[in-house]
């Protein structure tokens, strides 16, 4: 599931809710993988490399 | 569009662990006070919000059905401080809603009386027949102008017949294109 690459540091959806959605053997849809447009904004990633594979 | 989304898909190859750890590497700082993740940080992506918030007004909602998507709903429409009474013809479900603030009716009749606009969301036709064609029917207690929104997936013929009954006693009949998951319902995302 592509997570946007600014979750990771902040408040992060990656290591505090997919654990429990996997162990509860619930299925995740991600949307806005590009924070919508903000995290292109912050000129860090291209849309190239703008979400990660946990 | 289709070629480009197919290649896409069949060329994909997930990143390697220190492909990953690089790119997390240059996103750290500006990452680290989720300025960028407005939904974390802001109310950017809050519907609810914004609309309350927006338009300033409170409107006076009555909602019908309270199953998985309707009660979710309704629940949201309480939480932005509209003024919602809800129907449902098991009256136990509506208790947690009462218990949020949500006035109960009696009847769908009694329900329209004095709202703006009536949301239903029954389980199927046959309910849509009881809740809106029975003897205590919404249109009949509402006033002239109140909207009628159904929302969910009834057969066409049903959804057509709300209109011309609605159009009847000019009220405004309407069906929705039907709405997405309950966790956005719940999360007024929808």
């Amino acid at each position: 599931m592509p997570l946007n690459v600014m979750d990771a540091h902040y408040d992060s959806f990656a290591k505090q809710v997919v654990p429990v959605l996997v162990e509860q053997d619930i299925a995740v849809l991600g949307m806005k993988p590009m924070g919508d447009p903000f995290v292109l904004v912050s000129g860090t990633v291209t849309p190239w490399n703008a979400s990660t594979t946990p | 569009m289709l070629e480009q989304a197919l290649h896409a898909a069949r060329s994909f190859r997930p990143l390697s662990e220190a492909a990953v750890e690089a790119l997390l590497g240059r996103t750290a700082h500006a990452a680290r006070d989720g300025k960028y993740e407005l939904y974390k940080t802001t109310h950017h992506f809050d519907g609810t919000y914004q609309i309350h918030n927006g338009w300033g007004e409170t409107m006076r909602v009555g909602f019908i059905g309270l199953g998985a998507m309707g009660s979710r709903m309704a629940s949201r429409l309480v939480a932005a401080h509209h003024d919602v009474v809800v129907y449902n013809r098991t009256p136990e479900r509506a208790r947690p809603l009462e218990q949020r603030g949500a006035k109960v009716a009696a009847t769908p009749k009694q329900l329209a009386a004095g709202t703006d606009i009536v949301f239903s969301s029954v389980a199927n036709d046959a309910a849509l027949e009881q809740v809106m064609f029975g003897p205590m029917v919404p249109l009949a207690g509402a006033r002239a102008g109140t909207i009628v929104v159904e929302m969910k997936h009834v057969n066409p013929r049903a959804s057509r017949r709300l209109h011309e009954a609605a159009r009847s006693k000019r009220r405004r009949g309407r069906s929705t294109l039907p709405f997405r998951e309950h966790v956005q319902a719940e999360q007024g995302q929808s």
